[in-house]
C-alpha cells in the first residue's frame, strides 16, 4: 500500500522515512521471523509492527474528526482522561537508533537515547505518530524529560504535568491537582466536556486492555512459558499504538490460546527464567530480549514501563459517585502503583521486583538500563543488594539504541546464563 | 582423546590442545586476530577429536571452521576454569583483554561467584596500552619498562582512549618525561580497573589474565598503585584451555 499521499500531508521528510523503514525489516526478520514461535494470536501484532506507520496513522488521521490525537512518553500520562475527551492516547517514537543523530543536533550526546531518539524523531520529520499528534503531554519524571519539554515546545503543542519527588501526602495532593488540572485542560482546549460517564467509560476501556495484559502475564508464570519473552514484549510495546478495544480483544485471543497451549504442553524446558528490569524498552528496541533469549534463556517477566508497571493494577470504579471520585481514583492508581526510579525512596519496587520473582519463579535478573539514564542506573544497586540478600543473580547492562556493543553484551548475557 | 579449546580473541587468537588420557596440555600456540589469520585458522591449528570456542568470535568460524558440534561458551566461564587449572588457589581473576577488561570472583570449588566487565570502549584495556605506546613510539615492553622508572606519573584523566591520545600529546608537548607519560598511562589504566573492581575487597592477590600477563615488570606497576597481582607462565591461555577443561568434564 502507497502512503505516500498521506506522509505528504502530514509533512513527512519522504526520503529520510524511506530509510528509515528500510532498516526495521531487518532488525524485525532477525528479532521475530527467524525463531520458532507457534502462536497464531501473534500474528496480528506481528502485522501492526509491519505496517506500523500505515493502517494505525491512517485510522488517528481518521480519528481527528472526532477527538484529538495526544502523544506521551510516559505510563504516567492517564490514558482513561484522554479517552473521556474523545482523545486517542499513543505513545510516540522513541526507540531507534535512527534518530539518535538527529537528536544530537540538538541536545547533549550526553543523555539517553530515549529523550534523543524522541526529539530526533520529531525533528527529523519521520515520525508518522509525532506528525499526526494535536498535543503532546510530557511529565516531569527526569531531568532530562523535564528540560527536554521546552526543546519540544519549539516543534509541537504541549502540556506537561509536574511530578512529586516522593509519594508522600503533599506530592499525592500535588499529583492529584495535577492529573486534575488535566482533564480541565483536556475540556477546553478541545472543546469537550468530561463528565462521570465519559470518564467510567475510559476508565473501564483501559482496566479492560489492563486485565487482558495480566492475563496474558499470567500465563508466562507457566514453565515452559507458552510465549517467548520478545514477543510478549511486543505485544506490551504495541499496547501503547493500537486502537484500545481492538488491542483487548486480540491480546485476549492471544492469552486464551497461550493457556491452551499450556495445558496441553507437559515436557518441561530446562531454561533459565530471567526478570528484566530497568528503563523501558520502546519499538523497536528489542536489543536486550534478542540477546538473552539467542543465549539459551527465556525472558520470564519485565518490571518496567512496558512491562508490568503498565498493567499492573486497576483503577477502582467502586463507591465513586462523582467525576471528583473517578479522578480520585485515578490519580491514586497511577502514583500509588507506578515504581519509577524517578521518586526518591522506592522501596517499591524492590518489593514489586521480589513478589514478581517469586510468581514467575524466575531464575536470575537482568538490570537494563539505557545509557545515561541516571536514576536507573543509580538505583541498580540497591536492587543488586535486595537481590543478593534474597539470593537472586543479578547482572547489570548499560547499553543504548546502536548496535555496536551487541558482542560485549552477548558475552555478558551468555556468561551470566551460564553461571545460573 | 585431545580436545582442542580455541579462544578466538579481539586482538589475538590462542589454542590450546588438551589431551584427555594423561589429562595434560600437548600443544599450545597464539596468532594475531587478522582477517587473514581468521581465514586460515583450519590450516594452523592441529587435528583434534573435539574442540571448545570461545572469545569474541566463538560465533562467527562457521564458515571457515568445519567442524561438526563444537561447544560454545563464554570467555568468563571459560577464563574461570583456566584459571582454576594453572592456580587452583586463586579466587580473583583479572582479565585484560584486547579490548575488554574482566573481574572474576570464584569460590573455592571454582564456581563462579560474580563477574564484571568494563563498558564497550577500549580505554583501560590492554588495547589501550597498545595505543599509547604507538603513540610514544616505543615498543609495549620498553613502554613498561619506562614506567617502571619513573618517579613522578603524569596525570591523564580521560575517560577515553581517543581523548586520552589528545591528552597525551599535550603533555608530549609540555615536555614531560616519557617515562612519566608511560607511568601515567598505566596508572590510569589501574585506577580504572579498581573502579570496576569496585567495593569488591580483594585481600589476596588477583591472578593477572590476557595479554597484559606476558609483559615483565607489569606486576611492579600494579604493586605501585595499591593492586596486588601475581601472573602465570599460562595465563594468557586460560580461556583457551577452560574452552578444552569444560569438554572434558
Amino acid at each position: 500500500m502507497d502512503n505516500t499521499e498521506m506522509y505528504q500531508s502530514l509533512d513527512i521528510d519522504l526520503k529520510a522515512h524511506d530509510t528509515l523503514m528500510g532498516a526495521l525489516p531487518v532488525l524485525f526478520q532477525e528479532c521475530f521471523l527467524n525463531k520458532e514461535q507457534d502462536l497464531k494470536g501473534l500474528s496480528y501484532f506481528y502485522s501492526v509492527v509491519a505496517d506500523i506507520h500505515g493502517a494505525r496513522v491512517k485510522e488517528l488521521i481518521e480519528h481527528k474528526n472526532k477527538g484529538p490525537v495526544i502523544g506521551s512518553f510516559c505510563i504516567y500520562v492517564p490514558e482513561e482522561i484522554v479517552l473521556a475527551a474523545c482523545g486517542q492516547l499513543v505513545g510516540l517514537c522513541a526507540g531507534a537508533d535512527f534518530w539518535v543523530p538527529y537528536g544530537e543536533q540538538i541536545v547533549p550526546k550526553n543523555l539517553c537515547p530515549l529523550i534523543k531518539a524522541g526529539i530526533g524523531a520529531k525533528y527529523s520529520r519521520t515520525c508518522p505518530y509525532f506528525q499526526v499528534v494535536d498535543l503532546l503531554i510530557g511529565e516531569n519524571t527526569c531531568d532530562g524529560k523535564k528540560k527536554a519539554w521546552e526543546i519540544f515546545s519549539d516543534m509541537v503543542d504541549m502540556y506537561i504535568m509536574d511530578m512529586p519527588n516522593k509519594k508522600s501526602d503533599a506530592g499525592l495532593k500535588l499529583w492529584q491537582e495535577e492529573v486534575w488540572n488535566l482533564c480541565s485542560f483536556l475540556e477546553k482546549k478541545f472543546s469537550k466536556s468530561i463528565n462521570f460517564d465519559s470518564l467510567l467509560n475510559g476508565i473501564q476501556k483501559v482496566n479492560a486492555k489492563r486485565n487482558a495484559l495480566k492475563r496474558l502475564y499470567n500465563t508466562r508464570k507457566l514453565s515452559p512459558s507458552p510465549i517467548s519473552g520478545i514477543d510478549a514484549l511486543l505485544v506490551t510495546q504495541i499496547g501503547f499504538y493500537d486502537d484500545i478495544e481492538r488491542y483487548t480483544k486480540m491480546v485476549e485471543a492471544l492469552a486464551q490460546e497461550c493457556e491452551e497451549k499450556a495445558s496441553s504442553n507437559s515436557q518441561n524446558k530446562n531454561k533459565k527464567r530471567i526478570l528484566v528490569t530497568g528503563s523501558p524498552m520502546v519499538v523497536p528496541n528489542w536489543k536486550i530480549h534478542h540477546v538473552i533469549e539467542t543465549s539459551g534463556a527465556d525472558v520470564v517477566v519485565e518490571e518496567n514501563c512496558t512491562g508490568t508497571r503498565y498493567f499492573k493494577d486497576n483503577v477502582s470504579i467502586e463507591n465513586a459517585s462523582s467525576k471528583g471520585d473517578l479522578l480520585k481514583n485515578i490519580s491514586d492508581r497511577y502514583i500509588n502503583n507506578i515504581n519509577c526510579a524517578c521518586f526518591s525512596p522506592n522501596k517499591g519496587r524492590e518489593e514489586d521486583i521480589l513478589s514478581l520473582c517469586k510468581d514467575y519463579r524466575v531464575d536470575g535478573i537482568v538490570y537494563a538500563s539505557l545509557s545515561f539514564c541516571t536514576t536507573y542506573m543509580i538505583e541498580a544497586e540497591k536492587i543488586r543488594k535486595t537481590a543478593k540478600e534474597n539470593n537472586i543473580p543479578m547482572i547489570t547492562v548499560e547499553s543504548d539504541y546502536s548496535f555496536g556493543d551487541l558482542g560485549q553484551l552477548r558475552t555478558r548475557i551468555e556468561a551470566f546464563v551460564e553461571n545460573l | 582423546m585431545s580436545i582442542l579449546g580455541l579462544d578466538i580473541g579481539s586482538r589475538s587468537i590462542k589454542w590450546v590442545l588438551y589431551d584427555k588420557g594423561s589429562n595434560s596440555i600437548l600443544e599450545k600456540g597464539i596468532l594475531d586476530s587478522t582477517p587473514a589469520n581468521l581465514e586460515r585458522i583450519e590450516g594452523i591449528i592441529p587435528p583434534f577429536d573435539q574442540i571448545g570456542l570461545t572469545g569474541y568470535g566463538r560465533h562467527n568460524l562457521n564458515n571457515v571452521l568445519k567442524v561438526k558440534s563444537p561447544k560454545i561458551v563464554s570467555e568468563i566461564t571459560c577464563h574461570a576454569k583456566g584459571a582454576r587449572y594453572i592456580e587452583p588457589e586463586s579466587y580473583y581473576l583479572l582479565d585484560i583483554g584486547g579490548q575488554d577488561t574482566k573481574f572474576i570472583m570464584v569460590d573455592k570449588s571454582g564456581k563462579i561467584i560474580d563477574f564484571k566487565l568494563n563498558d564497550r570502549c577500549s580505554a583501560g584495556t590492554g588495547r589501550y596500552i597498545e595505543n599509547m605506546a604507538k603513540i610514544l613510539d616505543v615498543k609495549i615492553q620498553d613502554f613498561i619498562d619506562m614506567a617502571v622508572r619513573s618517579e613522578k606519573p603524569s596525570n591523564i584523566n580521560s575517560m577515553c582512549t581517543v581523548f586520552a591520545e589528545s591528552e597525551i600529546i599535550s603533555l608530549i608537548h609540555s615536555r614531560e618525561q616519557i617515562e612519566d607519560i608511560a607511568a601515567g598511562v598505566i596508572k590510569s589504566l589501574i585506577f580504572r580497573t579498581k573502579a570496576l573492581i569496585g567495593t569488591n575487597k580483594t585481600d589476596e592477590s588477583i591472578l593477572l589474565l590476557g595479554g597484559l600477563s606476558e609483559l615483565q615488570n607489569i606486576e611492579i606497576l600494579f604493586e605501585r598503585f595499591d593492586l596486588k597481582i601475581k601472573k602465570k607462565s599460562l595465563s594468557r591461555y586460560t580461556g583457551a584451555l577452560g574452552a578444552a577443561l569444560i569438554l572434558v568434564d
